[in-house]
């Protein structure tokens, strides 16, 4: 039946091809995002606040590791605060910039992160960073730290150990062929939100707080306790700041619970132009697609009122009609799918499948997008799916309208 | 004649509601997009306040050095202010050139308000003012004397003067900006987001900031944080510009052996240019660049053309009888082809214009997000920061002269081959076609 009418199907099976090489386009860089948005952070953001405080030159008297040691003090003993740490070198989940260098084990070569942290200041408690071994963060809270000693995570120890994973004990080389010793495992941690984990290696800076830390500013994170909500929170700790933070030498500037500071880091990445300008295609396409399937259809019902009265009064049922019809546009768009993906495949084997950074230290095996051919059979199914949602959609009203006509007043007419 | 087809192009409108509101509605939709993708364009490359002489002006934004021996190992930032003043502002073919620093968030203290809040601060030279036309409804610029002096003076835009100080009439008056005491000199009315280079909300002179000025921030007093705009007599003096900043670069690279180069990538850059630069360390392809924003395009009208195209092929099917008629009566193929042509032409204008006005809705209806949706990464904005759009913006003859030329395009594109194929046919076959 289609191919005695492929005449007439010609546009709209050209611009259901168009419209899946298109989709591809689009849906692949969605996928690859909101993939990467689902897998685990590492860390517990629902809670979690950046406090960000500055240095006041004007004030000459104050000593600023004074202040900021009384600011730590008071920020723990405040009600609705469970802990409180600080972050040196501006190298948190979520933050701008990055710090890549290499480690090594024997023949390996891994390039990796870098996050200092204070041993025994609620660093891992504030962060729920949690132990590999036993999914806890009060493990890596209590490990005993001393000099040339790392934390590192799970991804780069296996990547490390050429996939052997037992590195705990172990010695590696950082830069500059210093000698570190791997004391525990962490679970993966994703230093941007929309993209995979990074491999990373935490370092205890065994020192109190160095005095270039109070140059610029301060990044404080501090956790919540359990049960109390932002909007609460926010309400009655901006009086507070306006007590304790707005002199001295280390005053108020920004804070901002965790998922802003996500949802920032995000923008600065692109990634959210990326997604709005993916979905705004997205939204122009299938309409697009719907208006066409709904207008062929509906000239071809028409057109076909002498045969469709014909089969109605023959015996054919309004709902046999209906799925014929739909059967029909299910074809099609089948059709028109597998050679707009075919054709897409010749591209995106040579071009390769859409990454949002080549650049990131991580263990690409781990992760599905990273491995082309699920990764293609993944997005062809969802453009598949979509396609025929949207063919279905396109096709309903005609097919209802022409199936539920009499066949005695269809066949006057003809 | 062409009465005669638009005529009969209403009444056929008239005839067939369905058909000529599916082809209406689609083909706004696609002029909706391209024209959104226009006009944001537009609004980046046309002269707008404050950035009213875009169209000669250059920007060299980011600075590139390599070391000699390797060259795997490289640094970008931008330039320092000292280098800036070495290197191009003793250029020939310039009007002025100034060290702009990105807007960044500092905070200022209000009285009788503990909490400070931020504000956008630029901090850049007095040449500033000379490229940018900022329209100062008080006070004046800082001086050339103020810079030289390192005067702790701002320059506020009308909506931070109300903010901090509930008035404009602010002249003379102190503010703490990061707990560091500045005399307010002027105020200027208040840009919008849109024109990013000079965007801010507070403008003070970078002298006035100690660690701006420090002699070379590293690599041989080049990097720095501040970008180099130049407002020329005319867009074609960017080449001789161009040749004054490699020859001085090439000297300076001829007597620093023993360290890193500097690579220019062709800059500095006309204004247009520099909205497609993402990469510090390439040169700009326009190539690559014009094939992507072209296959976008092309995707954004072959696909409503093709949908278009279909509608009309289906509709032709039903005229046939019409036409095998009036061929038999002598038509030629070129008068029904012209006709065909004129009566989608009208629909593809009734389109159009649907699609200028939805394009304005979206645009006035998602300014916050849709104006910076081609940005890529870029900073992260308060809810107070303004991206206003003003009626120059949107209501330009160059926008309403693209938006009929798309309507030509789409029209050629969608009823060309349908038209063809249908008057190809013979009378006879026509004329057996009526039931």
């Amino acid at each position: 039946m289609l191919w005695n009418t492929r005449r007439h199907n010609l546009w709209i099976m050209l611009e259901l091809v168009v419209i899946t090489i298109v989709s591809w386009a689009i849906i692949d860089p969605l996928f690859v995002l909101k993939y990467n948005q689902s897998i685990p952070g590492g860390y517990d953001a629902d809670g979690l606040y950046r406090l960000e405080l500055v240095r006041n030159l004007t004030d000459t008297i104050s000593v600023p590791l004074r202040d900021y040691e009384r600011i730590m003090e008071e920020l723990r003993n405040y009600r609705d605060i469970e802990s409180a740490t600080c972050v040196l070198r501006g190298a948190y989940p979520s933050s701008p910039g990055n710090n890549v260098s290499f480690v090594y084990k024997d023949t390996m070569k891994v390039p990796m992160s870098y996050i200092p942290f204070f041993p025994h200041s609620s660093f891992f408690q504030t962060w729920r960073f949690c132990s590999a071994k036993d999914g806890t963060w009060e493990t890596l809270e209590n490990t005993k730290f001393t000099s040339g000693t790392i934390l590192m995570t799970e991804d780069a120890a296996k990547l490390l150990s050429n996939n052997k994973g037992d590195l705990v004990g172990k010695r590696v080389y950082g830069p500059d062929s210093a000698e570190m010793r791997v004391v525990g495992l962490v679970k993966p941690v994703k230093m941007r939100n929309s993209m995979q984990p990074y491999l990373i290696r935490f370092v205890p800076w065994l020192d109190k707080m160095p005095d270039w830390a109070f140059k610029h500013s301060v990044r404080i994170f501090f956790r919540t306790k359990s049960g109390v909500s932002e909007k609460h929170f926010m309400e009655e700790f901006m009086p507070w700041i306006d007590d304790h933070l707005v002199s001295g030498s280390l005053v108020f500037s920004k804070l901002a619970p965790f998922h802003l500071v996500q949802s920032e880091s995000d923008i600065q990445e692109g990634v959210t132009n990326e997604i709005r300008m993916k979905y705004v295609l997205a939204y122009f396409f299938i309409i697009n697609l719907l208006l066409a399937v709904s207008g062929t259809f509906w000239f071809h019902t028409r057109t076909r009122r002498e045969e469709i009265g014909i089969r109605l009064s023959y015996g054919a049922s309004p709902r046999g009609i209906y799925w014929m019809l739909i059967r029909e546009a299910f074809v099609m768009t089948t059709v028109a799918v597998l050679i707009g993906c075919f054709l897409y495949f010749q591209w995106a084997y040579f071009e390769g499948l859409y990454k949002l950074n080549d650049n990131i230290p991580g263990n690409d095996n781990l992760y599905i997008t990273n491995y082309f051919f699920y990764h293609f059979i993944i997005v062809t199914f969802i453009v598949y799916v979509l396609m025929l949602i949207v063919t279905w959609l396109g096709v309903y009203i005609p097919a209802h309208t022409i199936s539920r006509i009499s066949p005695v007043e269809i066949l006057k007419d003809e | 004649m062409i009465k005669k087809y638009l005529g009969q192009a209403i009444h056929l409108l008239r005839q067939n509601p369905l058909f000529s509101t599916f082809y209406i509605v689609a083909t706004g939709l696609a002029i909706s997009m391209v024209m959104i993708l226009v006009i944001i364009y537009y609004i980046k490359i046309a002269d707008i306040y404050p950035e009213i002489y875009r169209t000669r002006m250059a920007i060299a934004p980011t600075a590139h050095m390599q070391d000699i021996k390797d060259h795997s190992l490289n640094n970008t930032w931008r330039y320092s202010s000292d280098f800036i003043r070495k290197c191009f502002s003793s250029l020939k073919g310039t009007e002025a050139v100034s060290a702009v620093k990105d807007a960044e968030s500092w905070l200022v203290k209000v009285n009788g308000v503990k909490r400070p809040f931020s504000v956008w601060v630029k901090a850049t030279d007095p040449e500033f003012w000379k490229i940018f036309g900022f329209s100062f409804v008080q006070g004046k610029p800082f001086t050339d004397a103020d810079f030289q002096s390192g005067m702790h003076v701002a320059v506020v835009s009308e909506d931070m003067a109300r903010r901090i100080f509930g008035e404009i009439e602010i002249v003379g008056r102190h503010m703490e900006l990061n707990y560091v005491d500045y005399r307010v000199c002027g105020v200027v009315k208040s840009p919008s987001y849109v024109t990013k280079v000079s965007y801010a909300e507070v403008w003070l002179p970078y002298s006035s900031i100690p660690s701006y000025t420090i002699q070379g921030a590293s690599d041989g007093d080049i990097l720095g944080p501040f970008q180099a705009v130049f407002l020329l007599p005319s867009a074609l003096n960017i080449r001789e510009v161009r040749a004054g900043v490699d020859e001085y670069v090439r000297k300076f690279n001829e007597q620093n052996q023993d360290g890193s180069f500097l690579l220019m990538h062709g800059q500095p850059y006309l204004y247009w240019k520099t909205l497609f630069y993402t990469e510090d360390m390439k040169d700009l392809d326009f190539l690559k660049i014009f094939k992507q924003i072209g296959l976008w395009l092309c995707m954004l009208l072959l696909v409503p053309a093709l949908n278009l195209s279909g509608m009309i092929s289906s509709c032709m099917e039903h005229r046939l009888p019409e036409m095998g008629v009036r061929k038999a009566f002598g038509a030629t193929g070129k008068q029904l082809f012209s006709q065909i042509m004129w009566e989608n032409l009208l629909l593809t204008c009734f389109g159009g214009v649907l699609g200028l006005l939805l394009s304005f809705g979206i645009i006035l209806f998602a300014k916050d997000w849709l104006l910076t949706i081609l940005d890529g990464g870029m900073q992260s904005l308060s809810d107070l920061t303004q991206m206003s759009l003003t009626a120059d913006m949107l209501f330009s003859p160059i926008l309403f002269l693209v938006t009929f030329m798309v309507c030509i395009v789409l029209n050629v594109c969608s009823a060309l081959i349908p038209a063809y194929v249908t008057l190809k046919k013979e009378i006879v076959y026509s004329l057996n076609k009526q039931k």
